[in-house]
């Protein structure tokens, strides 16, 4: 049996019989095919990722050293190869070249899709894989474990279950998961990064099974001795989601969660980042509704009975303000203080909503008391 | 729509271009042994530059910040933008021209073209002051802010305004001519919530006197104009769109939705119809059918006072409500896009404002979003504009004063500032197949 060859060119991604290897990447047992020097140019700069600082030095480097970081974490690269996905699971049309082109056209439509009992059904399993996958990943939480050993098994976990990691090549984001450390809103690489007792971590995941995708993500305390402060961030943004999801049920318009979940925050000394928002999601991985979580946003709609959607508020233990790493996706706080996020897949139901993505009684993690 | 990024290499970045190999090379070992890792240039130091100089400034600028929670710093100087829109061959181009001369004491930055669609991933921008001019860097970053509210266009010009704080009083950006600009509009007009650092201050179009008939006329599948296609595709899959296009008689031109959208219209190039001044009259209520709140200038190579076109904070403001009565022509309806106008007594009470709100306003704005009472309608709502008092019965009776702002599904509602103002409430919408009796009814329904 031949195993087919697709082009390491992460805007190229198309099968080849192309022998033509990176040679920095050989000389260091990495085996990256590209269909000719084109391509091999064309992608250089995101392949480039993979390559050490120089060949005796083997430590993992800051490939931005001098960008003005906001607090004390640093990328560690080089980054590992892209993971692949076998062909016989369904990959959404970004797998190859990164360009989400359906999503893109659809974002024309402007409407919030309302899905139907079968499609829910998809949805539904999808959203029970998601939960699988993230809690094997978080169970292996630790100090002394890399984000990039952390991706591998959400990696793994999700391919096992026929699934697609949906953030891998999603405009060419490198990874099957974003492992955001401490000042870190979210989309953070992983890397490695080595997590270190009484750093905070949120994992996000979203897979793709079936035509549906699921989307997730929650933030584990790294250790036990954690500060008073984390504790409070991590705990408010918890929280919050949870007030949002309380309000949802049909006729709630989706402007009013943020003045739920901006109040919350406020009370707790914390503040909402603005930057990014909850999405409906589903047969696309980001498509309408958007749902801002500060107060006092405009954003249309309403809810109805099989809307999908995730509400994923980030909270600041800070400023809510963010700055994006020249990596641009790294999204950290601006004062460098620590951020937490917590997000469901969420389905309108005919009098309340259903948490698809919801824990069962064996999910690592969990709320801890806060300190006084 | 965004593009990906750019990650070509760079010879002065990366040094020279490894040659690939197969591995079956005889002297591979060779080859390997030369070819050295090169980590680290992932981006440009101009890049990084860039970055660590908005931070700063964003910086400097938190020091304002009253509290962790989100409190507006007032104190942060807001840009405008003035979208300008129009056919290639209106006299776009030397309409700008003419703005950045006679601006001169304003430091203008021009963005050109097919922004928002963009292919390019860094943009130059020229700066403008009077004669002299320069270019600056637009960082459009990644093609994705995913489950972000910003699009990456708006993202990196507010970034350029932060760190160049001084260097720019004014935004003018031009469209290309097949652009819709309602998605642009929307995108520069954002809550306050999100601190921006620029916000639009209207929308131009420039239309070309002597071919705007025929250019709305003209609604065959393939219309061109200079080589653009200027029929609107229907939001549907592209394979599909010829055929939809019959079945659905969607009947629009892009000069349609310009026209909604405009806040100001030039009717350029007037002096060739010079001889035809009837036609010129048909020309301007066929033009007010359809938008009957934009102010419309008859202009020669785009000679307007720039007072005229700048700084109308025609998202704030509520000001056109006056002319616009007077020059209300009737003329033959166009029911494919026209101007509505719903003059109503003041709303009684809190409730029935909120009542209005949502059995009114969300109705016909949100028919896509969850309030699908009248989805087999066809209508779609461009814009809308209003002005709205009620009487707060926990205020002693006082009478409020609200002004609606509203580009296609997207609205809000602020405090009239204007003192002295019409109790009666004015609602404009600009749209789609408005079915006016329709409308009527249920806003009578809701105020009865």
């Amino acid at each position: 049996m031949t195993t087919k060859v697709y082009c390491a060119g992460l805007q190229c991604g198309k099968e080849t019989d192309s022998q033509l290897k990176c040679p920095i990447c050989l000389k260091n047992g990495i085996i990256q095919i590209f269909c000719d020097e084109t391509c091999y140019k064309n992608n250089y700069k995101a392949h480039k990722a993979l390559h050490y600082k120089s060949d005796d030095d083997h430590s993992p480097y800051d490939p931005f050293p001098k960008f003005k970081y906001t607090g004390p974490l640093r990328p560690h690269y080089p980054l590992t190869p892209k993971r692949e996905v076998p062909d016989d699971i369904p990959k959404p049309d970004w797998s190859q070249n990164g360009l989400p082109i359906e999503e893109q056209r659809n974002d024309r439509l402007s409407s919030i899709p309302i899905y139907k009992k079968d499609e829910i059904k998809k949805i539904r399993k999808a959203c029970m894989l998601g939960r699988e996958v993230l809690d094997i990943a978080a169970a292996a939480i630790r100090p002394g474990i890399t984000t990039d050993e952390l991706d591998e098994i959400v990696h793994n976990e999700t391919i096992k279950r026929k699934a697609y990691p949906s953030p891998l090549n999603y405009y060419n984001f490198p990874k099957s998961v974003c492992t955001s450390i401490n000042e870190t809103i979210c989309h953070g690489i992983p890397d490695k990064t080595v997590l270190k007792e009484g750093d905070i971590i949120n994992l996000d995941v979203s897979l793709y099974y079936q035509g549906f995708h699921a989307d997730l993500n929650e933030t584990y305390y790294v250790g036990e001795k954690i500060d008073k402060e984390a504790i409070n961030t991590v705990e408010t943004a918890r929280e919050c989601l949870k007030i949002a999801i309380k309000q949802c049920k049909p006729g709630t318009t989706f402007q009013s969660l943020g003045d739920f979940i901006e109040k919350h925050a406020t009370q707790n000394k914390t503040s909402v980042v603005k930057t990014y928002c909850g999405h409906g999601v589903g047969k696309f991985f980001h498509c309408q509704p958007s749902i801002p979580h500060y107060a006092n946003n405009r954003t249309p709609g309403v809810m109805k009975p099989g809307m999908v959607f995730t509400i994923e508020p980030m909270i600041n233990e800070g400023t809510w303000r963010d700055v994006t790493w020249p990596d641009d996706w790294t999204s950290t706080t601006q004062d460098g203080k620590r951020s937490a996020q917590f997000e469901h897949t969420l389905l309108v139901t005919e009098h309340g909503v259903e948490i698809l993505t919801a824990r069962n009684k064996k999910s690592p993690g969990g709320p801890r008391q806060r300190i006084k | 729509m965004s593009a990906l990024k750019n990650f070509q290499f760079n010879e002065d970045e990366d040094g020279e271009l490894p040659t690939l190999v197969t591995g079956e090379e005889p002297d591979l070992k060779n080859i390997l042994n030369k070819s050295h890792s090169d980590g680290g240039n992932l981006v440009t130091m101009e890049k990084v530059d860039r970055v660590n100089r908005q931070n700063e400034m964003v910086k400097n600028s938190m020091k304002y910040d009253n509290s962790v929670s989100s409190s507006i710093s007032s104190h942060k100087r807001r840009i405008p933008v003035t979208i300008i829109t129009g056919y290639l061959g209106s006299g776009k181009s030397t309409l700008l021209e003419k703005i950045a001369l006679k601006g001169s004491d304003k430091k203008i930055a021009i963005i050109m073209n097919e922004f928002g669609d963009s292919s390019e991933i860094e943009k130059a921008m020229t700066i403008r002051n009077g004669e002299a001019s320069y270019q600056e860097w637009l960082d459009l970053g990644n093609g994705c802010l995913c489950c972000s509210l910003k699009n990456i266009g708006v993202k990196a010009i507010e970034d350029m305004v932060e760190r160049s704080p001084g260097m720019i009083d004014y935004i003018l950006l031009e469209t290309s001519g097949i652009a819709d600009p309602a998605p642009i509009a929307r995108m520069f007009w954002q809550d306050e919530g999100l601190n921006s650092s620029v916000y639009i201050d209207g929308v131009i179009t420039v239309l070309d006197a002597e071919h705007i008939l025929k250019c709305l006329d003209d609604v065959s599948p393939d219309a061109h104009w200079h080589g653009e296609k200027v029929s609107v595709p229907l939001k549907k899959e592209e394979e599909e769109k010829e055929e939809k296009h019959i079945e659905d008689g969607n009947n629009l031109t892009i000069a349609h939705f310009q026209i909604a959208m405009a806040d100001r219209i030039l009717l350029n190039k007037v002096d060739r119809l010079r001889e035809k001044p009837d036609e010129i009259e048909i020309i301007k209520s066929r033009i007010q059918e359809i938008n009957s709140l934009a102010l419309l200038y008859e202009t020669q190579y785009g000679e307007v006072s720039i007072e005229n076109i700048l700084d109308l904070h025609a998202y704030e403001s509520f000001n056109a409500m006056d002319k616009y009565m007077t020059s209300n022509v009737k003329t033959l309806h166009d029911p494919r896009m026209s101007t509505i106008v719903l003059n109503f007594r003041k709303l009684k009470s809190k409730d029935e404002f909120d009542t209005f709100i949502k059995g009114f306003l969300q109705v016909l704005l949100w028919k896509n979003f969850g309030v699908d009472d009248y989805k087999i309608q066809k209508w779609e709502i461009q814009r809308t504009k209003g002005i709205i008092s009620y009487i707060d019965n926990n205020c002693k009776g006082q009478i409020r004063s609200k002004i609606i702002q509203g580009v296609r599904d997207t609205y809000d509602i602020f405090d009239n500032e204007k003192t002295g103002t019409s109790e009666e409430c004015k609602l404009v919408l600009i749209g789609k197949y408005l079915d006016e009796k329709l409308i009527k009814n249920l806003l009578n329904s809701i105020i009865c």
